[in-house]
């Protein structure tokens, strides 16, 4: 069963001021995109900055829509849905931000940020508190950490919170939007493993951008490789990483540091 | 010992021994680099790798003679090119920069000033180290973006920092390093916030400078497998001090401390099982203040006694390499 399909998503964003005899100057960021994803799968999504991952991950969420195309959520275009008709949707499909500095205001505490989003969900303002501390701990966090500020967390604490917040409203489907290219690969290690976790506990659909094929292609069941707005590869691990890869794949490939005495299994 | 001639032939370009550097804490003084030894020859790259907190890049401002109040060089010497750098006047350090050494931070749009053309920003540089002329430092900046593959150069020196990607914007601050010759480069992190094939290419460049003007290099990075690339030898920091050091290809084939081995495995690699999770460090870094003792990284380690917690393993030979540690990984285990 597909969770999140997108038909030929087509995005272009305008770019400022007017071209020659007044022309409007745009960019198209995404080009004819389809992309399946299944129920219950980690879906890779790879490519560079300029690719248009982050459009596709804001128009698969609804905070952006696309120019043509459509996207179905189980089978129901979101695209043609009011905001109340969204409002489900809306707390089935969470979204968990690179930057966990500037995605968590700063001037709330955690149990506020939690709370809102707990809000959002129909917990009742009782229940908030203790509902808030067991997502705390579904992270891997401790109680203690309710009445801070995110200042008074580390970047691997602060994208924990980030990932609670997301799970506050128990959601079905994950957009998980480069969430570890900011941290060390000590912690980066630390926080995949816990969605990975996370995935397995709460039966969790997931979409993973990032522009590490690395680490896509150990913790993904599918991959799907974005170059300039078009999908150029999407398949299982070893169907990407096949002996003759597509030529994209194949730069990205030999773009992965690695000492030319480690011994190598790799394809590419 | 050192001479007091200008160049010793044999000694290395960098020498930092015994290096303490402390701060100011709830604690009381805290020591965020605890004596740190190590050396960087003529033409040679090393890398330098620990997680975040471990006092790599503090260990490179000392380098640079940046370590701002209210840190405080507490200890040790750092011979740059013969001559201990601690205690210089600050016009002497400023001299010594961009002439001997000269480093390439992390975030190439923050270490730009967005309100100067690129061009200006470079001859400023120039004319701040180098007795020439206006127009010469201009020629030498047209030859440094040339240098780091800059295609048409002279008509870039008008250009803004925002009329750059991320990886030429990278170029252009290891051009602005090079531009005086200096005969030491500290890149720190320099392709973390790049795409993995811009930083393949800055990788290649760093390596061609390397190669072609027998440069010294001091990588800094939490990623192994990527100095282990491009270094020659690496010593792996933690919690300030070194844990271990050898050649490259010794520490990635045969880490010898459990921590060097954690951190390589932690890569992410497509020579790993396919759905699998990452091999984690458990907990986080130490704060300095937290550091007892004992070895910092024993809270974290599986391989822990009581001893690792109550005494610090001297930095010590084992085989090729250096390491500090009780219970050293056997030499037999390999990756």
């Amino acid at each position: 069963m597909l969770m999140l399909e997108l038909r030929n998503v087509t995005k272009s964003f305008r770019l400022p001021g007017e071209g020659l005899l007044g022309k409007r100057r745009t960019a198209t960021v995404l080009r004819g995109v389809s992309l399946e994803i299944r129920r219950g799968e980690i879906l890779g999504l790879v490519g560079e900055s300029g690719s248009g991952k982050s459009t596709l991950s804001t128009i698969a969420i609804r905070l952006a829509d696309p120019d043509s195309g459509e996207v179905l959520y189980k089978g129901e275009d979101i695209t043609r849905k009011g905001p109340r008709q969204l409002a489900d949707f809306r707390a089935q499909a969470q979204m968990v931000f690179q930057d966990s500095t500037s995605s968590l205001n700063p001037r709330k505490t955690i149990v506020r940020t939690l709370g809102e989003a707990l809000a959002v969900r129909g917990v009742p303002r009782a229940k908030r508190r203790h509902r808030a501390a067991e997502l705390l701990e579904l992270v891997g966090l401790g109680a203690h950490m309710l009445d801070r500020h995110p200042h008074q967390l580390s970047g691997g604490q602060r994208q924990r919170v980030s990932i609670a917040r997301a799970l506050a409203t128990e959601p079905e489907f994950l957009i998980a939007d480069e969430p570890v290219a900011s941290l060390d690969v000590s912690l980066q290690a630390q926080i995949v493993n816990l969605l990975i976790d996370l995935r397995e506990k709460l039966d969790l659909t997931m979409l993973f951008i990032s522009h590490d094929l690395a680490l896509v292609g150990q913790i993904s069941d599918r991959i799907a490789i974005l170059q300039r707005g078009e999908l150029v590869d999407v398949g299982r691990p070893d169907e990407v990483f096949r002996a003759n890869p597509h030529p994209y794949t194949a730069q990205l490939l030999a773009s992965i540091p690695k000492p030319s005495f480690a011994t190598s299994t790799q394809p590419g | 010992m050192m001479h007091m001639t200008a160049k010793p032939e044999r000694a290395p370009l960098l020498s930092i021994r015994g290096l303490g550097i402390s701060f100011p804490s709830i604690y009381g003084r805290v020591e965020a680099v605890r004596g740190l030894d190590l050396d960087v020859g003529e033409g040679e790259i090393v890398g330098l790798v620990g997680e975040s907190g471990s006092g790599k890049s503090l260990t490179s401002l000392a380098v640079m003679g940046l370590v701002a109040q209210p840190g405080r060089v507490e200890a040790g010497e750092i011979r740059l090119a013969g001559r201990d750098i601690v205690g210089l006047s600050p016009k002497e350090l400023r001299e010594m920069r961009g002439r001997d050494v000269s480093m390439v931070f992390q975030e190439p749009l923050t270490a730009l000033n967005p309100a100067f053309p690129i061009g200006r920003q470079l001859t400023d540089v120039i004319l701040t180290h180098r007795p020439v002329s206006r127009a010469e430092a201009r020629e030498i900046a047209v030859q440094a973006l040339t240098d780091v593959g800059i295609r048409e150069p002279r008509e870039r020196l008008g250009a803004y920092p925002h009329e750059f990607s991320g990886g030429m914007r990278q170029r252009v601050l290891i051009a602005t390093a090079i531009a005086c010759e200096p005969k030491l480069l500290i890149a720190d992190e320099p392709t973390t916030a790049l795409d993995v094939t811009v930083q393949a290419q800055i990788i290649d460049l760093l390596r061609r400078l390397q190669a072609e003007r027998g440069l010294s290099i001091l990588l800094i990075s939490h990623n192994l497998h990527l100095v282990s690339e491009l270094c020659e030898r690496v010593v792996v920091m933690y919690g300030g001090q070194v844990m271990e050091s050898g050649s490259a290809e010794e520490l990635f084939l045969r880490p010898r401390h459990p921590y060097s081995r954690l951190l390589q495995d932690c890569v992410p690699s497509l020579d790993n099982p396919r759905n699998s999770r990452l091999a984690a460090i458990p907990g986080a870094a130490p704060s300095p203040g937290e550091i007892s003792a004992g070895c910092p990284f024993a809270p974290r380690c599986a391989r822990a006694t009581d001893r690792c917690t109550q005494e610090m393993p001297p930095l010590a030979q084992a085989g090729a390499h250096k390491v500090a540690c009780w219970h050293p990984l056997s030499e037999a285990v390999a990756c």
